[in-house]
């Protein structure tokens, strides 16, 4: 019998039923996870902490932030003071609440602040956060002081993002954008609530004090200008924080269009089986010509393709005429010792693991295969590179396609292995003030359905 | 009427019929390359400001992730053309003569830039010279526009004297400039030489006068970074990579895991647990662990139960990586390579021809390898000392990329079992000592058969994930000229030191195929390539 360094038997080890993640047999606390899908980089909770005059993109910047960190596993939530404030302040009159000698406003907007402070505390203590996003204007040393010695008292990890941008047509766009929607200013005409809003940021700007490239250098920051035209970067400390800076790096505002479809119905899909590697079945080669004509119809600028390795997409890619880029990042999920199978023969052979699935399909590993949580952590270059691009056409597979809906509109782990994509229909994203707008497209081929809907419990 | 497509045989990559030729790789491959324009990476900075060894490993790292790349250091040009450096006189502003020398070595440099990416498959050059004027810079400039390369500039800034006196110690006072000098007199010169540079310095500034140029200012060693104007894909990868880098010493330990159960089979892939040998091996792995007695020592493992196994006798939390797992053998799994012939002879011989780029089917190829572990390299970068418990091919990918081995040699790496790979980061390149815990195990490892022919015809290709080596550069320079101490002197290949070599100094012709472990010197030897 083998022994441990300390001189204890071996353990033996056992795989999470779910997971397939291989950990020491620990009898009942077979549920407790040692190892997870990926290694656990953050230790302390992690604020980050926005700075910047009004209508700079901070709200925008800590939305997607949020949602990017949500969608690659890392539970992250937004804390927007503004809100707290229309909370308190039932009616919002004009500027002069802003005004910094108005003390009675002050005081309100201070207590606003420890709210959401407070309820940072709560989520990193009671709900198992691990990034906060502190959005406020934080534009004074006064008011980042009191966060810092906040963060130092309880152990948390302070990361600050300033954006500074002067050019008054961006400023007006963003205005445009999101504040006239803004509850602050429904009931207002347009004109009325720009000049309003212009009043506002000026009440900040005497009072701002930038980040100091000199006094706060043992701070941890990013300053982004000029809607990312520049970047300064200073001491970054930890994995989080660096993933933080490279994503910040690589998101752009610039209007474009992302559109996600599958690959043509193939020849599986028509046998029900799932996965493997066939080709498109006649309809799904209409498909193709149909995706050809529409995507012409669209008159997209500079269209990038992009396909999987797996010979259904790359088919319907060649039907577009146009280059095409493969991803092995874009394969369909690797559904192990069930590939080829059949859901019926899948539930007839592998019964414990059919019902496994159905458990926690987000987190299920096929034997031998993947889990969606899994396919997240390999697609993760692609929407990096997502990011970077403009339009691009992305012609992939189901389970792919979920994940990266899930990654644009925001969809948790839970529902992001029901989302809805159809064969034959394309979806088109297009980003609008904080989030996205789908128009799905059926291109009018009929095909079969391979959705499985959420077992009723 | 659509094309149709077929198979590669070697990729498994589908193309269209027309296009396919039998075994010719495809130009899209694992990750696209997004047809990236060529890119000169401009060094910027004062002497000892630790221009080369970003230079160098920059080069190291895009080689790996498929950019044929190659860095074009001035200072060798001017070694080349002025046989010997007397002092730091040749630097004055005011020194004509040398000035002209300088400026005939950059152009010739600039020339061999041009060549390299016009004529010999290079995708990135990066030019390394000090730069620090904006005359010069504008040269570069001008060059870039005139063939169309894109130019990003790394500039480091560093005015801390104790790090600027430990890179003179670490690299300067060695160099073949200094070679019949004692080390003071090296120390001193160098730094007068510093001094000619520093009037005519002109940093790059990004409020006025440089404010449309794309570069990375790289401040006090990493500790502030201000970026400008990134335009594409790799100067974005670029900057992410320099922002994860750090010089603090450390050690990173590689091995696979315990023998296995499929390992005593001869079987590939599978997810067996250990054999008793891999279990002693845990047990004398943990004990070593213990010896080596580093300071927060990470553990990585994978998420096979054979490296989870191994992991769990040392007693320490570990990290499971599923981007460790090794290489998916898809339909061949859990096969052994007899079965594999007798059932895939097609297959077999397809894997021999181009191990690198054969992806078996339904699984993965070298190349797939290095795409996934990816993460795991700039993880590794951030980190301090880590072990990580790995598989041979895994292993292979890691130890190619911190020992600058090309996609040919990659494939073919001796990761033995139980053979504890202790990787030190040296001056430019890295210390290697392999330390065998004295635990008997199969030998996993196939030669290379003799039958395939080598040669880097086979592996220029435009615009694929393929490690090259960093190149050497053209001009002849000595052996070894960057370490603190004698350069080592004509060996018999037998008895190469592996551990001192900066990686691109191996000399290509070194082969052997037994593992040869000697005991004489400070350090374990060991022959990694064939």
């Amino acid at each position: 019998m083998a022994l441990t360094a300390d001189g204890s038997e071996q353990k033996e080890l056992t795989q999470t039923p779910l997971l397939k993640i291989w950990v020491p047999w620990m009898g009942c606390n077979l549920n407790r996870r040692r190892g997870s899908s990926v290694p656990q980089f953050c230790n302390s909770p992690t604020m980050i902490v926005m700075v910047g005059l009004p209508a700079r993109g901070k709200t925008y910047i800590s939305k997607k932030l949020t949602r990017y960190l949500n969608w690659i596993g890392v539970p992250t939530k937004m804390f927007n003071v503004g809100q707290y404030r229309r909370e308190a302040v039932k009616i919002y009159k004009n500027f002069e609440f802003f005004k910094q000698d108005n003390e009675e406003a002050m005081n309100i907007r201070k207590a606003c602040a420890a709210a959401a402070l407070k309820d940072v505390t709560a989520y990193f203590t009671k709900e198992q956060g691990q990034v906060a996003v502190f959005d406020a204007t934080n534009t004074t040393c006064e008011r980042r002081a009191i966060i810092l010695n906040f963060a130092k008292e309880k152990g948390y990890k302070v990361f600050f993002v300033e954006s500074i941008c002067e050019d008054p047509e961006i400023i007006a766009e963003n205005i445009k954008q999101v504040k006239f929607g803004s509850p602050d200013y429904v009931d207002r005409d347009i004109e009325e609530a720009m000049e309003d809003f212009v009043q506002r940021i000026e009440c900040y700007r005497a009072s701002y004090t930038s980040i100091d490239d000199d006094k706060d250098r043992k701070l941890s920051y990013i300053k982004i200008f000029d809607v990312g035209s520049r970047y300064l970067v200073n001491q970054v400390q930890d994995h989080i924080q660096s993933r933080i800076v490279y994503y910040l790096m690589n998101i752009h505002v610039t209007p474009r269009s992302i559109y996600l479809t599958r690959h043509g119905e193939s020849e599986l899909n028509l046998l029900g089986r799932i996965g493997g590697d066939s080709g498109l079945s006649p309809r799904g080669q209409k498909y193709a010509n149909a995706l050809a004509i529409f995507i012409k119809s669209q008159n997209i600028k500079d269209l990038k393709v992009w396909t999987s390795h797996m010979k259904r997409t790359i088919q319907t890619a060649e039907a577009l005429g146009v280059q095409y880029e493969q991803w092995k990042a874009l394969n369909e999920i690797d559904a192990g010792v069930c590939e080829e199978l059949t859901y019926e023969e899948i539930q007839r052979d592998f019964p414990s693991e059919f019902a496994l699935r159905d458990q926690d399909k987000y987190r299920y590993r096929y034997p031998k295969g993947e889990s969606y949580e899994d396919m997240v952590h390999r697609l993760e270059p692609v929407i990096m590179e997502l990011e970077r691009q403009e339009n691009v056409l992305v012609i992939c597979h189901q389970a792919i396609m979920r994940c990266l809906l899930a990654y644009f509109l925001d969809k948790p782990g839970d529902e992001l292995p029901y989302l809805r994509c159809p064969l034959h229909t394309t979806l088109k994203l297009t980003p609008v003030a904080y989030g996205c707008k789908v128009e799905p497209f059926f291109l009018n081929i009929e095909a079969v359905n391979t959705h499985r809907e959420r077992p009723v419990k | 009427m659509p094309r149709e497509l077929t198979q590669n045989r070697i990729q498994k990559i589908w193309v269209p019929t027309k296009d396919d030729k039998p075994a010719a790789p495809r130009r899209a491959t694992g990750a696209p390359h997004f047809a990236n324009p060529q890119t000169v990476i401009v060094m910027v900075g004062l002497p000892a400001r630790g221009k080369t060894y970003i230079s160098k490993k920059l080069t190291r790292y895009l080689n790996w992730i498929g950019l044929p790349t190659k860095v074009f250091n001035v200072g060798e040009y001017r070694r080349e053309a002025v046989r010997n450096y007397s002092s730091f006189d040749f630097f004055k502003p005011d020194n004509e003569c040398a000035v002209k020398i300088r400026q005939q070595c950059a152009l010739a440099a600039l020339r061999d830039v041009k060549s390299y990416l016009k004529d010999e498959g290079g995708h990135v050059a990066v030019f390394d010279a000090t730069n620090t004027t904006r005359e010069r810079r504008d040269m570069i400039l001008t060059f870039g526009n005139e063939n169309g390369f894109k130019i990003f500039f790394i500039e480091s800034v560093c005015d801390d004297p104790s790090v600027i006196a430990s890179n003179i110690m670490e690299v300067k006072v060695s160099c073949p400039d200094y070679r019949d000098c004692n080390k003071t007199d090296a120390m001193l010169d160098f730094q007068r030489r510093i001094e000619c540079y520093k009037t005519s310095y002109q940093p790059l500034d990004p409020d006025r006068h440089d404010k449309d140029l794309s570069f990375i200012k790289v401040i006090d060693v990493g500790r502030k970074f201000l970026v400008n104007r990134i335009q594409d894909h790799i100067q974005s990868k670029i900057v992410y990579y320099l922002m994860n880098i750090h010089i603090q010493p450390r050690t990173i330990y590689l091995c696979r895991h315990g023998e296995s159960t499929d390992n005593l089979e001869g079987r590939l892939g599978g997810d067996s647990g250990l054999s008793p040998r891999g279990k002693q091996f845990s047990v004398a792995l943990a004990r070593f662990v213990e010896e080596q007695q580093q300071q927060d020592l990470k553990v990585w493992t994978s998420q096979l139960c054979r490296s989870i196994q191994t992991a769990e006798h040392l007693g320490v939390p570990y990290e499971q990586w599923k981007a460790l797992n090794e290489i998916d053998a898809g339909i061949c799994e859990e096969m052994t390579y007899d079965e594999m012939k007798e059932k895939f002879p097609e297959e077999f011989a397809l894997r021999d021809e181009d191990k690198y780029y054969y992806r078996y089917p339904a699984g993965e190829s070298y190349q797939d390898l290095v795409q996934r572990v990816e993460p795991v390299i700039m993880e590794l970068e951030r980190q301090a000392n880590v072990l990580v418990i790995c598989h041979q091919a895994v292993m292979r990918c890691l130890l190619a990329y911190f020992l600058d081995k090309s996609a040919d040699e990659m494939a073919y790496l001796k990761c033995p079992l139980h053979t504890v790979l202790k990787l030190t980061p040296v001056a430019y390149g890295c210390k290697v000592e392999s330390i065998s815990l004295n635990v008997d195990a199969v030998n996993t490892h196939r030669d290379r058969p003799e039958e395939v022919k080598r040669g880097p015809g086979t592996l220029i290709r435009r615009n694929s994930v393929t490690p090259l080596t960093s190149p050497e550069s053209i001009i002849k320079k000595p052996r070894i000229d960057d370490l603190d101490e004698a350069p080592i002197q004509e060996m018999p290949p037998s008895v190469s030191s592996l551990a001192l070599c900066s990686p691109s100094h191996l000399p290509l012709t070194l082969t052997g195929k037994n593992l040869r472990r000697s005991s004489s010197g400070r350090h374990d030897v060991l022959q990694l390539c064939q």
